[in-house]
């Protein structure tokens, strides 16, 4: 028996050009698809629950959408009917999809764990991005057959008008969108966790919660808001963002509104999760983190993109300073994320990940891009700052475009609050990198870590609390407060005195001192046990190579005699 | 010749445990190795290091002479490994599993699947639902997993556990074949029974060091040699440092005894023949231990016979794997 592997259409060393690759993709897919795909599809066409399933959840959503029709028919028009119908099914089916996408997917990938089938699939060599790809695959595929089987019954809206074609199709690209980004945030549970019924209840604990607030939040919140931009919007509607693309006037919002934002909105957490599913089923002595680097650099390169394209409808130095302000934070909330993501990174490369490179003379950016605690740091504090320099740089090129009479941008205001944010930035990463180096166990470290920076916010507001009721109320007792990072946001009152300006000030180079200083020291302790480690490695391989020697000289020896 | 597997020095730690500590053993090729050891001793660890689903701590491993950390994708092309335990999907046929697992390893799905389900016997039942297959059948089919992509080298881990005495001899007699094929086998198990049967190395691995390692019949000839005083002979049996072998000064063994009439005559009788340190009574056969070479019980037959004592039969209760691993590990079983 012999068993040759197969030529498959990996591509070819010359296709560079981006048609050319996605060409071969759609051949190599066509032609072999992902084994893991097909083989859980055919899995599921053996399950019998699944038809009971598809036909339950039929029944109750015609009878949620019968019964809102047969009530608002009672006092509303007809086209007033079909929006309502149009409203309730979508708002129905995105509940569907944010509940059951991630339970099917949470299932994915700890199922095998806990059968115990894990092993045999990494040991046939297949990659962890075509296993994260297949375990997608097939639970979008479950649901996407969920949201089909509704299909009909979305349908019941055009029977009595008030909405377009467009609309409801543009509903169902979104509910797809939707489904793909839950099903990816139900595989980067199931990837950590090893038994199914923990990835079900963390991934519903954690989605029931999210969904709603993001109902709510994009729904009825945002759709107010909307209304207020284009009136032909319905007020406060749910399910505003379909409508808006066909009753909403075109212009930079327009652009803004339906296609940049939505675009960031689902794509940034969506690349997050996938690279965070195949940094979790990689081997920790693999590379798992070229991938999440590269989605970090991109991501921060999508927020500066996003930051400035935001300020170009801007009329106002005072909605330039909100922009900028909402950015620096939107950018440190980011940083800080970030941190505590990468604070699982090994100290340095494995020996493994350093022979794979060496084997394919990866060059030096690469091995940049690659594990270690030091590179990823310097990372995250080269990209915040030159980030937060971009962002600045636009707020004070689009001010000096600014409309004749409009108010200028208060730069003395911004520049207090954008050097605090910039000097607890710093402060944030030196101390996630501290912490890193000084311990083993991530999941402790990662607490610490919550706890120093949400301790750091809430306890200096209490002494100058207790202060300020000690000395009745004086404006100095706020400067006690200077070592939250929420007093930024004190620093944007145009009126701060001096005290308050220059405590803001003084606390922005202490977090940014105290953030290089924990640097240099996480980087000293890092390369410290890195070159210990890399001795004794050194010294075994001696060992190892004089024991080769002696071996062969000694078959050598009895080979001549 | 290089061996089929090369274990060097290896060391490996768990927090503040040391699971494995400087375990040295080849592997010839086309061997059916016996990797022995009470449960905890290191065996799947050692292992999990050989299929390079862990990097140790120290030391070296090589595969058909290339190291696992250097290149685990070439290592995991050249192995075939079945975990202890190992799942299966249910709800797929014999043939859709091996077709998946065919399809990952990029071999031809067609032509490998119907080879591999001859040669377990698994063609018959290639349409049944695995989760309809009894156990035999389904460590069957992990077998045959393995041997899609056809591996020089398979790594089994407690392959035969949980199986009913038929899947064991069909498990055994498959194991034969592939050794006829030319596959080298490293068979983990403490079922010693199950590994004397097919094993023509073994290795005794205890609480993560190598107690011994070698042909049986040259670890046997050894410990023999040992028991009558002979000089020592080469410092090192496959790679186990002779510091490590515990070899017992004066060797305890067992013999079953059937006698005609009252067993408690033939216990008392024992109890003053030479060399017997215990007698016991158990479902009508007396079992004597005794100390010193195999002809003690030349001399405990005579002695009964002496004593008017009728002997039906006589029978060694272990056989040769199963004394050296008692003998090997003595006093260190965990």
């Amino acid at each position: 028996m012999s068993a040759e592997p197969v030529a498959t259409a990996e591509p070819a060393q010359g296709a560079t050009g981006l048609v050319e690759r996605l060409r071969q993709a759609i051949a190599r897919h066509s032609s072999a698809p992902n084994p893991i795909w097909m083989r859980e599809m055919r899995q599921s066409a053996r399950l019998t629950r699944t038809p009971f399933v598809l036909m339950s959840l039929t029944i109750i959503a015609t009878m949620i959408i019968a019964g809102v029709g047969g009530s608002v028919m009672q006092t509303q028009r007809s086209d007033a009917v079909g929006q309502a119908l149009f409203h309730t099914f979508f708002s129905l089916a995105f509940f569907v999809v944010a509940w059951a996408g991630p339970a099917v997917a949470a299932n994915a990938i700890a199922s095998e764990r806990e059968g115990r089938t894990w092993e045999a699939v990494v040991l046939t060599g297949m990659s962890p991005k075509t296993i994260a790809r297949g375990k997608f695959l097939s639970a979008f595929t479950a649901i996407a057959s969920y949201v089909v089987m509704l299909a009909p019954v979305g349908a019941l809206c055009f029977l009595f008008g008030g909405v377009d074609f467009l609309e409801v199709l543009i509903g169902y690209v979104y509910l797809f969108a939707l489904s793909a980004l839950f099903v990816a945030f139900g595989l980067a549970i199931s990837s950590k966790l090893a038994t199914s019924r923990g990835a079900i209840m963390v991934t519903l604990l954690l989605s029931v919660p999210a969904s709603a607030t993001i109902f709510g939040t994009f729904g009825p919140g945002l759709g107010q808001a909307v209304h207020g931009l284009w009136e032909r919007v319905p007020s406060g509607a749910p399910v505003w963002l379909p409508m808006a693309y066909v009753r909403g006037e075109l212009g930079v919002e327009y652009v803004l509104l339906l296609f940049v934002v939505p675009f960031v909105v689902i794509a940034v957490p969506a690349w997050f999760l996938y690279e965070s599913t195949v940094a979790n089923l990689t081997e920790p002595t693999d590379d798992r983190s070229s991938g999440l680097k590269r989605w970090f650099i991109g991501t921060t390169l999508v927020l500066v993109l996003a930051a400035l394209s935001a300020m170009i409808p801007l009329i106002t130095g005072d909605q330039i300073l909100i922009a900028l302000v909402a950015d620096t934070t939107l950018l440190l909330l980011f940083v800080l994320f970030c941190v505590s993501v990468f604070m699982g990174e090994p100290l340095a490369p494995s020996r493994r990940v350093r022979y794979a490179w060496d084997r394919s003379n990866v060059g030096r950016v690469s091995r940049w891009l690659g594990p270690g605690m030091e590179p990823t740091f310097q990372l995250v504090l080269g990209a915040t700052v030159i980030a937060l320099a971009l962002v600045s740089v636009g707020g004070l090129v689009r001010e000096m475009f600014l409309p004749r009479g409009s108010t200028s941008l208060r730069f003395d205001v911004f520049a207090r609050f954008v050097s605090y944010f910039g000097g607890f930035t710093v402060f944030v990463i030196g101390l996630g990198a501290w912490l890193r180096a000084r311990s083993t166990n991530l999941f402790g470290q990662r607490i610490v870590f919550g706890v120093i920076l949400g301790g750091l916010a809430i306890v200096p507001w209490i002494i100058a609390l207790v202060l300020g009721i000690a000395l009745r109320g004086s404006d100095a007792t706020l400067s006690f407060a200077c070592a939250s990072p929420l007093f930024g946001f004190v620093l944007l009152d145009h009126s701060a005195n001096g005290e308050v300006v220059a405590a803001g000030f003084v606390m922005s180079v202490i977090f940014a001192g105290t953030g290089f200083a924990a640097l240099g020291s996480a980087f000293r302790r890092a390369r410290g046990i890195v070159r210990a480690w890399e001795e004794r490695q050194d010294q075994t391989d001696a060992a190892f190579a004089a024991e080769d020697a002696a071996l062969e000289a000694a078959s050598r020896n009895a080979a001549s005699s | 010749m290089t061996p089929a597997i090369r274990v060097r020095h290896l060391w490996h730690r768990f927090g503040a445990f040391d699971v494995l500590r400087d375990v040295t053993f080849d592997v010839g090729r086309g061997e059916i190795f016996g990797f022995i050891g009470p449960n905890g001793a290191g065996k799947t660890t050692t292992i999990r290091v050989m299929a390079t689903l862990l990097e140790p701590t120290a030391g070296r491993v090589e595969i058909d002479g290339v190291d696992v950390m250097r290149d685990p994708e070439s290592v995991r092309r050249s192995i075939g490994y079945m975990p202890d335990h190992a799942g299966i999907y249910e709800r797929v046929t014999v043939r859709e599993y091996l077709e998946f697992f065919a399809e990952a390893y990029r071999v031809p799905p067609a032509s490998v699947v119907d080879a591999v389900l001859e040669l377990t016997d698994l063609g018959r039942i290639s349409d049944k639902v695995v989760v309809t297959m009894s156990k035999g059948q389904k460590q069957r089919l992990q077998l045959a997993r393995v041997l899609l992509h056809d591996p020089k080298v398979l790594i089994l881990d407690e392959p035969a556990s949980d199986l009913d005495p038929r899947a064991r001899i069909e498990m055994r007699n498959l194991l034969l074949d592939l050794r006829g094929l030319g596959k080298t086998i490293l068979l983990s198990s403490h079922i010693l029974t199950e590994l004397s049967d097919v094993c023509t190395s073994v290795a005794i691995l205890e609480r993560g060091q190598l107690v011994v390692a070698g042909p049986i019949a040259e670890i046997a000839s050894r410990f023999e040699a040992r028991r009558a005083g002979a000089p020592q002979g080469a410092p090192e049996i496959g790679g186990a440092s002779a510091a490590a072998v515990a070899v017992p000064q004066a060797p305890r063994r067992r013999v079953k005894l059937r006698v005609v009439g009252a067993p408690e005559a033939a216990s008392a009788a024992l109890s003053t023949a030479p060399g017997v340190v215990e007698v016991e009574l158990a479902g009508g056969y007396v079992y004597a231990t005794y100390e010193g070479p195999e002809s003690v019980v030349a001399h405990i037959v005579a002695h009964l016979v002496h004593a008017g004592v009728g002997i039906l039969g006589v029978e060694q209760e272990r056989n040769e794997l199963e004394r050296i691993f008692l003998e090997a590990t003595r006093g260190e079983m965990q």
